[in-house]
């Protein structure tokens, strides 16, 4: 391999860094710490609800799967697999804290990060609306039974089929897109106020 | 075709682009007939597009793995230090969670390091300098070098990672020029093909979101012609009674 095309970063695929993790290569594990730990305080945050608990809950979603790892066989993909650990924890997060799911309604969406995903002609008006918006959310998936927030938020938010979230759920097809459609109707009628208008424009 | 309003399995395959794609075609031509259908889909639509509005935080994340033991007794911590993590380094685990080294820097391993470097510096009379815009590392052994030039290691900047560790007593030879041979061939050809992968994933995009667009108009144009079919239906319907009550005025 020569220098130049050495001194290019390339782009592991997730099973590539998992064999060199394997290995002992932790700089292998880091990068995939990197690709995805993003993703896995997403699904904390929204299924918890706190970003102190999210972060946690990402820190020792990773530090369990690094533990782990040599457990890990390849039948499912990596992600899939990293899901289901933080799932577990989410789920054990909530049982031990015995509470709901709570929604961090001032520091839940954040002024500054909508100001860097706004459109070029949005003004500080709609970056508020947006913002009014992201809470109203919150606050109608707060009332959502866990399963159907969970399967919600990996269909809506981390793209995954209809399947993925069934083997990652350990549940029939049926349960989940029956999870999913009981939380979408449920999400409609406390939503419905802010769809009326959004309807009508 | 039955209302997919009451099949949940299709209307959930329609949303969110699942199943069998003959089956989507024969739904997405029953909501240009069916209002009420067209009216359910839109609505749940709109759910769809008010979830994207809940977003989290943008907090930095960072973690690291490390597996070094002399980092645990005072420096286990992660962006925000938290009980989890505390009770971890309490444990006495050899494996603790940094942030990323732009935020905290481990000033004791990066003195000794310095320190360790200077030395060898000194012990192997190395000098490093510049030359024609190239890092020259000349060395120089107790043996007597015949031809300076010859005891000098010239590497292109971009490769001074790739320095080899110096074994002192041992003059450092002359690295050949195709050390490192440009492969510009295979550098080309990843270039292309990441190019390829990018215009051909943006299509994809485009496409997809060109069929979103047109489904919103068509549901949305479902759903203005029930409302106004309900209007005219109202407004018949007042003219009838006025048209009646003004007959029976007459007589």
């Amino acid at each position: 391999m020569s220098t130049v095309a050495a001194a290019i970063p390339m782009t592991r695929t997730d099973e590539e860094l998992v064999a060199r993790s394997k290995t002992g290569d932790t700089e292998s594990f880091n990068q995939l710490v990197k690709r995805w730990e993003r993703p896995i305080f997403a699904l904390a945050y929204r299924t918890l609800g706190r970003e102190e608990d999210a972060r946690d809950v990402t820190q020792e979603t990773f530090l369990r799967a690094f533990r782990a790892l040599s457990g890990f066989k390849g039948d499912a993909k990596f992600s899939s697999w990293l899901y289901r650990i933080a799932l577990n924890l989410c789920r054990d997060w909530m049982r031990k804290e015995r509470r709901a799911p709570v929604v961090a309604v001032p520091e839940g969406v954040d002024m500054e990060d909508l100001a860097a995903e706004r459109g070029p002609i949005e003004t500080v008006e709609d970056l508020a609306a947006r913002a009014e918006l992201g809470r109203e959310v919150a606050k109608a998936m707060e009332h959502l039974p866990v399963e159907q927030r969970q399967a919600i938020i990996l269909k809506e938010y981390h793209g995954l089929t209809f399947q993925e979230i069934a083997d990652l759920m350990r549940c029939p097809l049926s349960t989940v897109k029956t999870r999913v459609y009981q939380g979408l109707a449920t999400l409609r009628k406390q939503l419905g106020d802010q769809l009326t208008p959004r309807r009508e424009s | 075709m039955s209302h997919i309003a009451d099949n949940h399995d299709a209307l959930l395959d329609y949303l969110y682009e699942e199943g069998d794609p003959t089956e989507r075609l024969k739904i997405a031509k029953h909501l240009q007939e069916c209002a009420a259908c067209s009216v359910a889909v839109l609505e749940f639509q709109n759910v769809r597009g008010m979830l994207r509005y809940w977003t989290p935080p943008g907090s930095a994340l960072g973690f690291r793995v490390v597996q070094d033991s002399a980092f645990l007794p005072t420096s286990i911590a992660s962006p925000t230090p938290s009980a989890a993590v505390n009770q971890e380094a309490r444990t006495g685990a050899w494996l603790a969670w940094l942030p990323a080294p732009s935020q905290r820097i481990p000033w004791r391993q990066l003195g000794a390091a310095v320190l360790l470097f200077v030395g060898g510096m000194v012990v192997s009379q190395v000098t490093v300098g510049y030359e024609d815009g190239r890092m020259v590392v000349s060395g120089r052994s107790a043996r007597p070098a015949v031809n300076a030039r010859a005891s000098s290691i010239t590497l292109p900047t971009q490769a001074v990672s790739d320095v080899p560790s110096s074994n002192p007593g041992v003059t450092p030879q002359p690295v050949p020029a195709d050390r490192y041979p440009v492969d510009t061939e295979l550098l080309l050809q990843r270039v292309r093909s990441m190019i390829d992968q990018s215009e051909q994933r943006q299509q994809r995009e485009l496409a997809l979101r060109l069929s979103q667009v047109t489904r919103e108009v068509d549901t949305q144009h479902q759903a203005d012609l029930l409302r106004i079919q309900q209007d005219f239906g109202h407004q018949q319907e007042a003219t009838m009674e006025y048209l009646v009550r003004t007959s029976g005025g007459a007589k």
